[in-house]
């Protein structure tokens, strides 16, 4: 980070192909669209080029990236005017099928909406933890609370989705609902 | 850590899912110890599992090798500070021309109202027109004409 900070390209370079797949990905997981997540990342990179000089030993470079990604996204879910997309409401009709089974495309675009349903606090503890695999203590400092607010976060962002997707459980993942 | 308890695993299944690598190091030993002499978690581990399930049906996204070419160039386009910001009000051309008209415009401005002579405000006297939605309603209510009120 010092080395950015004097702004050396080379060592910028490096941390965009160190983070930027992850960082996407967890993008992706919070605003829902791939277009949206592509501008969050590019805008979290310029600022992290611009304001490198900002940034203190005392924050892991990787915990300061995915606050800015998180601030990004949230503005970009602030602004965003609520949505239904006829497609994906036509795919959580498990009826249309014969065999009640959901294709493994249906099955995510359900879940994807429960997920999206979720608090955005308990979303991105979700997201942290579960797709990115932080750790607890890194997902708390992304999030700004302590391990035991993270870990109260995670179970009841568990705790709504399993309940949203109690009724299709059978559909989703083929056991006895 | 040995003072994992069947209750503190409970809020890890709860809060972590049910595969030990996302649990807190410090605990995962202790709690899985807890887990193999505990059939009482049994339920807990399987509740946790299927949450599990059911999130890893969201595939992972694919990375983007065109973001990636796009975000290693921000060093050669991005410049820093009130540059960037000028630019960004202004995409059409070099910020510094319509900077300077704004300047040229400002300086005109000023050596104008410098120059001109006094100017008297105008008379209380003078009738002053505005429009009260309360009296114009009002006013049309008893026919007569709301464009010009005199309170």
């Amino acid at each position: 980070m010092p080395r950015i900070a004097e702004g050396d390209p080379v060592a910028y370079r490096a941390l965009v192909d160190r983070h930027s797949d992850r960082l996407l990905a967890f993008a992706e997981r919070l605003v829902g669209d791939r277009a949206s997540a592509e501008d969050v990342v590019q805008d979290s990179y310029l600022a992290v080029w611009r304001s490198a000089a900002r940034w203190t030993p005392a924050a892991k470079v990787s915990t300061w990236l995915y606050r800015i990604a998180r601030n990004a996204a949230l503005d970009r879910l602030r602004r965003r005017r609520p949505t239904v997309d006829p497609e994906t409401v036509i795919l959580v009709d498990p009826a249309d099928r014969p065999d009640r089974q959901l294709s493994s495309r249906q099955t995510a675009a359900v879940v994807r909406q429960a997920l999206d349903a979720l608090p955005e606090r308990q979303r991105t503890a979700i997201v942290l933890v579960h797709y990115d695999r932080r750790s607890g203590a890194d997902a708390a400092d992304i999030l700004g609370v302590s391990v035991e607010a993270l870990e109260s976060l995670l179970a009841r962002g568990r705790r709504a989705l399993r309940a949203a997707l109690d009724g299709r459980r059978a559909d989703l993942i083929g056991g006895e609902p | 850590m040995n003072d994992v308890t069947a209750d503190r695993v409970r809020v890890l299944l709860d809060a972590y899912g049910a595969d030990p690598g996302r649990w807190p190091e410090a605990e995962r030993d202790a709690a899985l110890r807890v887990m193999a002499t505990d059939p009482g978690l049994a339920a807990d581990v399987a509740a946790a599992a299927e949450v599990d399930v059911l999130l890893d049906a969201l595939p992972d996204p694919a990375p983007s090798p065109a973001l990636r070419v796009s975000l290693k160039d921000i060093p050669d386009h991005a410049r820093s500070g009130w540059l960037d910001r000028l630019a960004a009000l202004w995409p059409f051309e070099a910020p510094w021309r319509p900077a300077a008209g704004l300047v040229a415009a400002a300086v005109v401005g000023i050596v104008v109202g410098v120059s001109m002579p006094d100017v008297g405000t105008a008379d209380a006297s003078e009738t002053v027109a505005f429009h009260d939605p309360v009296a114009d309603a009002a006013a049309m209510a008893s026919g007569a004409s709301a464009l010009e009120f005199r309170p």
